[in-house]
């Protein structure tokens, strides 16, 4: 599996970085949406799923979802959020955004794990 | 875990960029700069530092941040309206989670009380947004969070293998009977990435299935819309833990939630069937993939691999390298630790001087400079200098953060002087030396207290005088060819000259009856042992004198100049070397010895019969520099090779004078018996072997490997009798 | 070379002083000198220093020691002998203590010597601290004596040489 995750805090890229890793799960990494969104175009063969915190700048996460869910290539990545913990509205706009799900700052690494198996089917 | 210890280690590091943004930010806003992106910046600082501190466990900065945070929203959200008094509020805020941040670097908690005009500003913020979460109407929200609530992170999850998540208590499941689920994906299910094939995988982890495809849903084909999902899944479950429980089962749905009707009814086992499989597509139950055939309703060949959106995504498992995108600029920065960096400056170093080795030779075994070895050592000079600012690229540094620092040593200062003063800045962006930006920050926290403390008057003093009520305090910074210049400047009351004198006196550093000129008063502050500060206030007394803020400066081959304006205010200005390690130079013989005087103290070289050389005593001659007298020196003297002994034209050598300025004093002249050459040299630092040796900067070593003297044209000017006191010369000329 | 460091061989009672260390003797002023091997990093030929403005005499300069700069001393000049002549044949020992790395100018390196304990003997004190000079042990063998020299005393104490010239 390999995972395209963004976010803009390095602590929160090394943890996820480490979690992964440590479940063999690769992953790619970038600092906001914009960024995000260039790897991804750029990404041969296209990540299994992707991560990506909300609060970034140049380019948010719902701005970054929308922006993917709107190229027909991408369609069938899963995207979970990563958000902070009780914003119900975040995660609302987050799905009216597209993306498939959430995970809660912060993160359970073993939850993250599970989600992501789930979302992408892949163990 | 040591990787834990790193990525702390990277978070407090992070936190530090990050406090720098946020008190970047809050003084944006303080100067009216009050623009959504400047907010959310802000705002993003504190909530990563948050997010951080959530993953370590740092309760009081948790607490302070979340805090700060709700403050931070309300601006965002309009709810708080941007004033001076906001401002000022957040400002102190930023400190005080500086503060628990450093204790959090200790190891400490810290002390997480909220101020109460955080609090109240806090509170202000979230009675606004509790009108809106009205408007929102959460009633209506679905409940997203059951499943993923706050875990905090248990740092022994990484040592674990990653199990499933402790469910939390629910009607458990009764052994031996099955799971009816009923599944009916919503439009949105597909658009939001989510994936039926996968729910079926991951509820097959929990044990057999048995899916059925309720048939007379579908539409047909050529009505089929494959984003309109018009399917409907009957899925018998039948787990293979006994006690599985609903709420298992739920959160495999945990994101599909909302985009999709779930029902599920707990069935008794039926008696008389064990083999329950009357569906002939059902697959021996182990297959992992049993859901597949009937499962997918894309309109996608039902393969066991992943729809085509991906296919390779299943080839890119662990043992593929990450398929970086090539062309897509992965990442702009990488991290690389310093002492690599400082090691390759070393080497380039080393190359420099091998360069040079190699050009002298060449140059020695008569080869011309037409010939092929020399036309390829000018390139390889080339490549080496390239090469060389390269290098000095990679350590080069804004000195942003640095100005930034400072922003907060200016409102401690005021306050506790109960002065108003303001900083400005300028030319943050100029780069310099990681290593000076660093070595920087104490002598510019001294000076700024200095000028704040000393210089600045108090608010009615200011108006009495006709300024502002507010000081100002300038820091600004800019690269002047290979030097970058800092200056501080305040528009206070400026240097009191007749005070310091006094004090010199009183201390011994100065004869009484010494006439001094303003600027050698001026610098009579940088004496050791003068410090007007004990007897003034308790603020920059508190830590060092200005002699230790020269020596700092001095020690990163530097040069501090004042100018003061009685009533107007005081600059300090400090010329820095953009790097550390090279240096441009003049390569001079004297008392047979090679030494090198930096170029950019030179002002201009004569040769000795052209320059016009008076004596004014037995010993000691003058020598015109642009209509000017000025001393002159010999280097071997000034050196301490050579006794003093009269100067005086001799036509039969090659010697020649340098007229040299340091930035803090008088220029003078230096007799030198000849010019060399003019080269870059690696910096030597004299290492924690020498102590301090007076008159010399550092050292350099020679294309032929012989080290040499860089000497300090300004510790040279201090520690000679025949440059001191140059108001003695002026009389006689005058 | 089992040798401990020097410190705690002085410090530690455990094994006793001098037991299985390695000294380097050499001649300097005439007289023949030790040192602990441990504190020995390399023995460099001689190379002219250059000199270093208003230092202690006994500061002859410094020489390029790959690349960095290694202070030497005229060790003759620092024991109150006479100044080292110049001499192609001259060698620098090379000292390292602590973070410090000095060069020794001397005569000539003689050998290396396994001490045993009998042959190690206290300094004799003298009438002032001061004329205990710079040795913390004597190397006895035969009827000759070899003053093992103790570099913490040798190299001068830090702040340098001459303070900042500014008075």
């Amino acid at each position: 599996m390999h995972v395209l995750a963004i976010d803009d805090s390095r602590t929160i890229r090394d943890m996820v970085r480490l979690t992964l890793e440590r479940e063999g799960i690769e992953s790619t990494m970038a600092v906001d949406g914009l960024e995000g969104l260039e790897i991804l175009k750029a990404m041969d063969p296209q990540p299994d799923a992707i991560l990506t915190d909300v609060n970034m700048p140049r380019l948010d996460g719902f701005g970054f979802i929308e922006a993917v869910r709107a190229l027909d290539v991408f369609a069938g990545i899963p995207i979970l959020v990563l958000t902070t913990e009780g914003a119900k509205e975040l995660k609302q706009r987050a799905r009216n955004a597209g993306a498939t799900g959430w995970i809660v700052k912060p993160f359970d690494p073993a939850r993250l794990v599970v989600a992501l198996r789930t979302v992408t089917g892949l163990r | 875990m040591s990787s834990m210890d790193e990525i702390r280690a990277t978070f407090f590091e992070e936190c530090t960029e990050l406090l720098e943004q946020l008190e970047g930010g809050l003084l944006r806003l303080e100067a009216g700069e009050q623009d959504a992106d400047t907010v959310d910046a802000v705002f993003r600082a504190v909530h990563s530092i948050k997010g951080g501190a959530g993953a370590f466990h740092l309760t009081a900065l948790i607490s302070f941040s979340h805090e700060f945070e709700t403050a931070l929203d309300g601006l965002r959200s309009g709810s708080v309206e941007i004033d001076a008094v906001v401002v000022a509020t957040l400002l102190r805020a930023s400190d005080r989670l500086g503060d628990l941040v450093a204790k959090a670097i200790e190891g400490e908690e810290g002390d997480a009380t909220i101020p109460d005009d955080l609090a109240e500003l806090a509170a202000r913020a979230s009675a606004g947004s509790a009108e809106e979460d009205v408007d929102f109407g959460l009633a209506d929200l679905p409940p997203l969070d059951d499943a993923f609530e706050v875990t905090p992170l248990d740092l022994n999850m990484f040592e674990e293998d990653g199990d499933a998540p402790d469910a939390p208590t629910a009607p458990r499941s009764k052994a031996g009977g099955y799971w009816e689920i009923q599944f009916e994906p919503l439009p949105d299910l597909f658009s939001s990435g989510n994936e039926p094939l996968y729910l079926f995988r991951a509820l097959h982890v929990m044990g057999r299935l048995e899916p059925r495809l309720i048939e007379s849903d579908l539409p047909p084909l050529e009505e089929l819309d494959p984003s309109q999902p018009r399917v409907r899944w009957i899925i018998d479950l039948y787990p293979s833990a006994p006690d599985l429980t609903e709420t298992e089962i739920e959160s495999v749905f945990e994101f599909a939630q909302d985009l999709c009707v779930i029902t599920m009814t707990y069935r008794e086992p039926e008696v008389p069937d064990p083999d329950p499989a009357p569906s002939a597509e059902a697959e021996a139950p182990e297959t992992p993939d049993s859901a597949e055939l009937t499962a997918d309703p894309e309109p996608t060949p039902p393969a066991p691999e992943p729809p085509p959106q991906r296919p390779a995504a299943q080839d890119s498992k662990p043992a593929a390298p990450a398929p970086a995108g090539p062309k897509g600029g992965l990442s702009a920065t990488i991290r690389v630790d310093l002492d690599r960096i400082d090691r390759l400056v070393n080497l380039v170093g080393e190359l420099v001087i091998c360069q040079a080795m190699l050009s002298q030779s060449v140059l020695k075994d008569g080869l011309g400079s037409n010939s092929d070895s020399a036309s390829g050592l000018d390139d390889l000079q080339q490549l080496t200098r390239d090469i060389q600012d390269s290098v000095m690229a990679i350590r080069a540094q804004p000195v942003r953060s640095l100005f930034q620092r400072m922003t907060r040593i200016v409102r401690e200062a005021a306050q506790m002087t109960g002065k108003d003063v303001r900083l400005e800045t300028e030319g943050e962006s100029t780069e310099i030396d990681k290593t000076v930006v660093e070595r920087l920050s104490d002598p510019l926290t001294h000076m700024i207290r200095n000028s704040i403390d000393h210089g600045v008057e108090s608010p009615a003093d200011r108006i009495a005088a006709g300024k502002p009520a507010t000081g100002t305090v300038r820091l600004s910074a800019r690269q002047q060819s290979d030097r970058v210049v800092i200056e501080i400047t305040d528009d206070g009351k400026g240097i009191d000259r007749e005070r310091v004198r006094a004090r010199a006196i009183e201390r011994g550093l100065i004869p009484a009856d010494r006439p001094l000129e303003p600027a050698e008063i001026d610098r009579l502050l940088f004496l050791p042992g003068f410090s007007t500060a004990a007897s003034i206030s308790n603020l920059s007394g508190r830590g060092v004198g200005m002699d230790v803020v020269q020596r700092a400066i001095r020690d990163l081959n530097g040069t501090i100049a004042t100018h003061s304006e009685p009533g107007k205010g005081c600059t300090f200005s400090i010329s820095l070397p953009l790097t550390l390690a090279i240096l441009d130079g003049m390569i001079v013989r004297s008392a047979q010895q090679r030494m090198v005087v930096p170029l950019a103290a030179i002002v201009e070289t004569q040769t000795m019969d052209s320059a016009r050389i008076e004596p004014i005593s037995p010993m000691r001659s003058v020598v015109m520099l642009q209509d000017r007298f000025v001393p002159l020196l010999d280097l071997a003297e000034g050196m301490g090779f050579a006794a003093p002994a009269q100067i005086d034209r001799r036509a039969d050598d090659d010697s020649a004078l340098l007229f040299v300025k340091p930035d803090d004093l008088d220029a003078y002249a230096l007799r030198v018996d000849a010019i060399e050459a003019q080269r870059q040299v690696v910096i030597k630092g004299l290492g924690d072997s020498f102590g301090r040796v007076p008159c010399v900067s550092a050292a350099t070593i020679l294309g032929d490997g012989q080290v040499a003297l860089i000497v300090d044209p300004g510790g040279l000017a201090l520690a000679s009798d025949a440059i001191r006191g140059p108001a003695a010369f002026e009389g006689h000329l005058s | 070379m089992t040798a401990a460091p020097l410190a705690s061989q002085i410090t530690s009672d455990a094994p006793p002083y001098g037991a299985g260390m390695e000294l380097l003797t050499f001649r300097c002023g005439g007289r023949a000198f030790a040192v602990d091997i441990m504190a020995v990093r390399e023995i460099r030929s001689w190379s002219a220093p250059t000199p270093l403005p208003h230092a202690p005499p006994y500061m002859r300069g410094m020489v390029n020691l790959r690349g960095s700069v290694l202070p030497v001393m005229d060790l003759a000049m620092r024991l109150g002998a006479p100044r080292t002549e110049d001499n192609p044949r001259n060698v620098i020992i090379v000292i390292q203590q602590g973070s410090r790395v000095h060069g020794l100018l001397v005569e000539a390196v003689s050998d290396i010597v396994h001490p045993v304990p009998d042959q190690l003997q206290d300094v004799p004190k003298v009438a002032s601290e001061d004329e205990t000079g710079m040795a913390e042990r004597l190397f006895v063998v035969d009827d000759a004596m070899v003053q093992i020299l103790s570099m913490e005393r040798v190299l001068p104490r830090l702040p340098g040489m001459a303070e900042e010239g500014v008075q």
